[in-house]
């Protein structure tokens, strides 16, 4: 009996997991995880043996705020440090759960914003600053009850007497008597609780009642602050342990009550301390009520942007995404162990250097004549008047290299406008052509063809496929982490739209090439329009991002896919702040804080405000939706006159007119035309 | 334990016929929509309102031509307002007063709180109209709230009592016809589990392919899987009210659920349903009713009338 018991524990098992191998990343958000969930697919980061008490660091006395991008994994790293998960984490642990509290130096009281439905705290015919007493003494009570709460777990491990005292003090500090039956924590939490829930009540009845009936029984931060240090001074197993309040998704609190949490912060005790989650364009103001003071970052608390930081890692952020991959794919694998590179090895790639025969499939063996790019090539010489237009196309060609082609093409428009004659031109550019794919120019300088084959394959890549109708793929697990810019979510998003179209195409993800170039083409694309759709405000100011965002992918569009590009992979620009108009700069900040665009460091800053020039990259997880490259390389200078078109959401008829501009000004030509240069 | 509202009294009022109700006040919301004018018109009652609401962005000369109370946008706390200038000196302690609302037209927020209104201010037993459209101008591409959503939150006389003694809370979503709605609502809610309730039977026959087609293409913000979607009628308020009882109660008492929120995005019939459901079981509970704000609604979205529904709520 006890068998077949066991043999249907382990099907159901097998069930369950079955159906979460099926999709090993079809949870892709922290808060569709349980505790258990969270503990389980944990992975130290960002580098693979980096604690991952340093990102959060609870038992240091500063405040700390984690803000980011949606997806950059704020909420993980909260709750991870959450008391539910140091149970967890603690159970298999002798020596008790106290002990461990203590061994771990912290106490993590998390509460999530959104559970206090903020919003009806306010209006309803009340005035602001009734609303304002009101909402602190709610949250007063609403951290007092979580912290106490979590003091219940650990009551079996602590003296009676030492819980009594406890309860006793932390009673007193409210201003009027609680009237307690028993100095029992469960009366306190009684107590407490019923307090809250008239506050509940008279809140949302007072918009047809016309008044609240509201007694405030504690000043601000009496019970935050003061029910900690009551429990390190009655309760000696955690005299040395700091009691972190984790508070998660601060912008959908308004200002006003972000003031409350800033005056909190700055008016901080021992202790206590905060880590505050919120996304980045969540923080609303660093106003306090003590004196109209303002916090400052690295004064009263220090600001830590997660995705920026996993960014800038390139090399932490990529070790730290492979561990989190394999560890989902190692759970989904029925406790297989996955290689390190099996993940990796999954992904068909296609070979993209310029001798790939991919390139030949697409122009469909035309003979170089036919192919698009030398028929448009033809029409140019034509309008510019230059003679031999077959004598220049022919040598040119190179029947088996259509990239080489491309690249002396490009030669050809880049040279013949300083002044070199034609035909010549074309001959010595064959000349380097040849030199080139035989390796034999190595250690020289001086080859055009060379180097514009190692500056711009993927741009003359991405047109080759344009002219030919061809799909533009980004391919393989590394160019996915890339796309994901520092946000872990996005990187699951992508693996999950992948693993859905391999799944449905019948392929296995688990064998070398196993996910065919269609499915992760497919995957992908659904993942760039879902950041794209998912990502921004709600809102007018959403539909501004977009329009922005459409604009300045069509800039690099035009550029990417001209005779002349101003840069090489451009994705990125500059711009000088001083130079835009208000209305401009506003939108530019939301679509950095929407995570649209990622200011890049480097560019530069001048103590004179009025020279202020920043860079800033198009998110790479948008590019796919323009067939832009994702990685980083030129940048383009954006003038006064196209950053306002732009970024002001009502200029469509000038960015129009810019954009035609640009784009002629990136058509060959045998002179410069006037104003062609940005 | 669930309720059943489907003993309520619901009626079929004949578009060609005369009706023998007559109500002391009948209100209704002006658009762009000939079945909102012609019950206007069609209804007997000696004192008639028309809201104006300003999501509509009527020019002077759309508006009626015996004016109407202007109703600033995203804040259904105006029916407050409504009720002291308008309907308080008729209604107030008036016994057996006869009230009509003819939701087709409002906007749901200020639907749902005149509701409460109503109902707080004692009025009990009250009318609801919802004259269904012969179909919709753009079918499953129809669009009704502006694209820009100026916020998700609760409706005032809506909000539940917070409890953070689950781990979860859970999100019943009216699913519509408009996708960027859900999505909205989803992603505000987006740490909440999911359930979709779909309008089946729908208003017409092809309607419901339209609304499970949009409701999908907002999958990716729902999460949901095939087992936790449900379906109450399109046009019926209480057979909607019953599945919504339905399914709050199962919740419950599965339990470690920590706050319900409720976003009736379908038609006006089921967000009246939410609301008698809400106002006759949930009041003081964990349980609200949330919704997408958005500053604009199209004027006109559909074609034709094809029935009137006249539901009478009581409390």
């Amino acid at each position: 009996m006890e068998t077949h018991f066991q043999a249907i524990r382990e099907g159901q098992l097998k069930m369950e997991t079955k159906s979460i191998a099926a999709n090993p990343f079809s949870i892709t958000k922290a808060d569709d995880y349980n505790d258990r969930q969270i503990q389980q697919f944990w992975v130290d980061g960002p580098a693979a043996d980096e604690p991952v008490q340093s990102v959060v660091q609870p038992k240091t006395a500063m405040p700390k705020y984690l803000l980011g991008a949606k997806g950059s994994g704020k909420t993980h790293l909260l709750r991870f440090h959450s008391f539910p998960l140091q149970k967890i984490r603690l159970e298999k642990r002798q020596g008790g759960l106290l002990s461990g509290v203590k061994e771990e130096g912290y106490l993590g009281i998390y509460i999530r914003c959104g559970g206090l439905n903020a919003g009806r705290f306010a209006g309803k015919r009340q005035p602001e600053d009734r609303w304002e007493g009101v909402f602190a003494y709610y949250l007063e009570l609403w951290l007092t009850r979580h912290l106490l709460q979590v003091v219940q777990e650990l009551e079996p491990e602590l003296e009676k007497d030492d819980v009594e005292r406890f309860v006793r003090e932390a009673a007193s500090l409210f201003d009027v008597s609680l009237q307690l039956d028993a100095f029992s924590l469960h009366t306190l939490i009684a107590a407490i609780e019923s307090e809250r829930r008239h506050l509940d009540v008279e809140v949302n009845n007072c918009v047809l009642s016309g008044s609240m009936n509201v007694q405030i029984k504690v000043a601000p931060g009496r019970l935050v602050f003061g029910i900690p240090k009551c429990l390190v001074e009655r309760c000696p197993a955690l005299r040395e342990v700091t009691v972190v309040y984790l508070i998660d998704e601060l912008e959908n609190l308004s200002k006003y009550q972000q003031r409350i949490i800033n005056s909190l912060v700055r008016d901080r005790e021992l202790p206590t301390t905060f880590r505050i989650g919120a996304r980045l364009y969540g923080i609303k103001t660093l106003e306090t009520f003590s004196s109209e003071e303002e916090n400052l970052p690295d004064s009263e608390f220090v600001r830590v942007v997660l995705d920026e930081e996993m960014r800038r890692a390139t090399k932490r952020y990529d070790a730290f995404a492979r561990s989190m991959l394999r560890k989902r794919l190692s759970e989904a694998a029925f406790g297989m162990t996955v290689e390190v590179d099996s993940l990796q090895r999954a992904f068909s790639v296609q070979d993209e250097t310029w001798s790939s025969e991919v390139y030949l499939r697409m122009v469909k063996g035309e003979v170089s004549r036919e192919r698009t790019h030398f028929r448009r090539f033809r029409q140019k010489l034509r309008r510019a008047g230059i003679q031999d237009e077959d004598g220049i196309c022919e040598a040119l060609a190179q029947f088996e290299y259509p990239l080489i082609e491309k690249a002396s093409i490009l030669a050809f428009y880049r040279r013949v406008r300083r002044g070199d004659e034609p035909k010549a031109l074309a001959e010595d550019i064959r000349e380097q052509a040849e030199q080139f794919m035989k390796g034999a120019d190595k250690g020289r300088r001086g080859n055009r063809v060379r180097s514009i084959i190692e500056h711009n394959r993927t741009d003359l890549s991405a047109q080759l496929c344009r002219e030919n109708r061809s799909r533009q793929y980004y391919l393989g697990l590394k160019t996915f982490i890339i796309m994901s810019g520092g946000l872990p979510r996005v990187l699951l998003t992508i693996m999950r739209s992948i693993f859905e179209w391999a799944i449905y195409n019948g392929e296995d993800p688990m064998q070398q090439d196993g996910i065919s170039i269609d499915s992760q083409y497919r995957g992908v694309m659904e993942a760039t329009e879902w950041f794209f759709s998912s990502m921004r405000k709600s809102g007018r100011e959403g539909a501004a991002i977009q329009v922005a965002t459409e604009r300045l992918a069509q800039i690099f569009r035009e550029s990417r896919f001209s005779d002349l590009p101003i840069e090489c992979s451009l994705n990125t620009f500059s711009i000088s702040l001083h130079q835009l108009s208000e209305e401009a700069r506003y939108v530019l900040d939301l679509c950095e804080q929407r995570s649209f665009i990622n200011e890049v460091s480097g560019g530069q800053k001048h103590r004179n405000s009025k020279e202020v020039q920043l860079k800033y990259q198009l998110h790479p997880m948008l590019c796919p939706r323009w067939q832009l490259p994702i990685g980083r390389r030129g940048a383009m200078v954006l003038s006064s006159e196209l950053g306002n078109a732009v970024f002001e959401p009502g200029k469509q008829d000038v960015f129009a007119e810019e954009l035609k501009q640009f784009r002629r000004a990136r058509r060959f030509a045998l002179k410069p035309r006037e104003g062609e240069l940005f | 334990m669930s309720q059943d509202y489907t003993h309520l009294y619901r009626e079929e009022l004949r578009v060609d016929e005369d009706w023998s109700d007559k109500w002391d006040i009948f209100v209704s919301a002006f658009n762009g929509s000939d079945r909102v004018r012609r019950v206007f018109d069609k209804a007997k009652a000696d004192k008639k309102f028309w809201i104006i609401h300003e999501e509509y962005r009527f020019d002077d000369h759309e508006l009626p031509q015996a004016g109407g109370f202007v109703c600033e946008a995203l804040n259904e706390e105006e029916m407050l307002r409504f009720w002291e200038s308008e309907l308080s000196a008729s209604c107030f302690g008036v016994q057996g007063i006869t009230v009509c609302l003819d939701a087709t037209g409002f906007m749901r927020p200020q639907l749902m709180f005149l509701i409460k209104l109503l109902y707080a201010k004692g009025i009990r037993k009250f009318d609801v109209l919802y004259s269904e459209p012969q179909y919709y101008l753009d079918k499953d591409r129809t669009t009704f709230a502006g694209s820009h959503v100026d916020s998700v939150r609760q409706v005032a006389g809506f909000e539940g009592i917070s409890d953070d003694t689950g781990s979860r809370d859970l999100l019943l979503i009216g699913a519509g016809y408009e996708t960027h709605l859900i999505s909205e609502v989803a992603e505000d809610k987006e740490e909440s589990r999911k359930i979709v309730l779909l309008g089946l039977p729908s208003l017409r026959p092809d309607m419901y392919q339209q609304n499970a087609w949009r409701a999908w293409q907002a999958s990716d913000a729902i999460s949901v899987e095939e087992s936790e979607r449900y379906f109450a009628p399109a046009a019926d308020v209480f057979a909607t009210a019953t599945v919504v009882s339905e399914l709050v109660d199962r919740e419950q008492k599965r339990g470690n659920v920590r706050h319900i929120y409720m976003a009736p995005l379908s038609t006006k019939a089921q967000a009246i349903g939410f609301a008698l459901c809400f106002l006759s079981e949930f009041q003081g509970a964990n349980i609200s009713i949330i919704y997408p704000f958005t500053q604009t609604y199209e004027k006109e979205t559909s074609a034709g009338l094809a029935r009137i529904w006249k539901h009478t709520l009581e409390f």
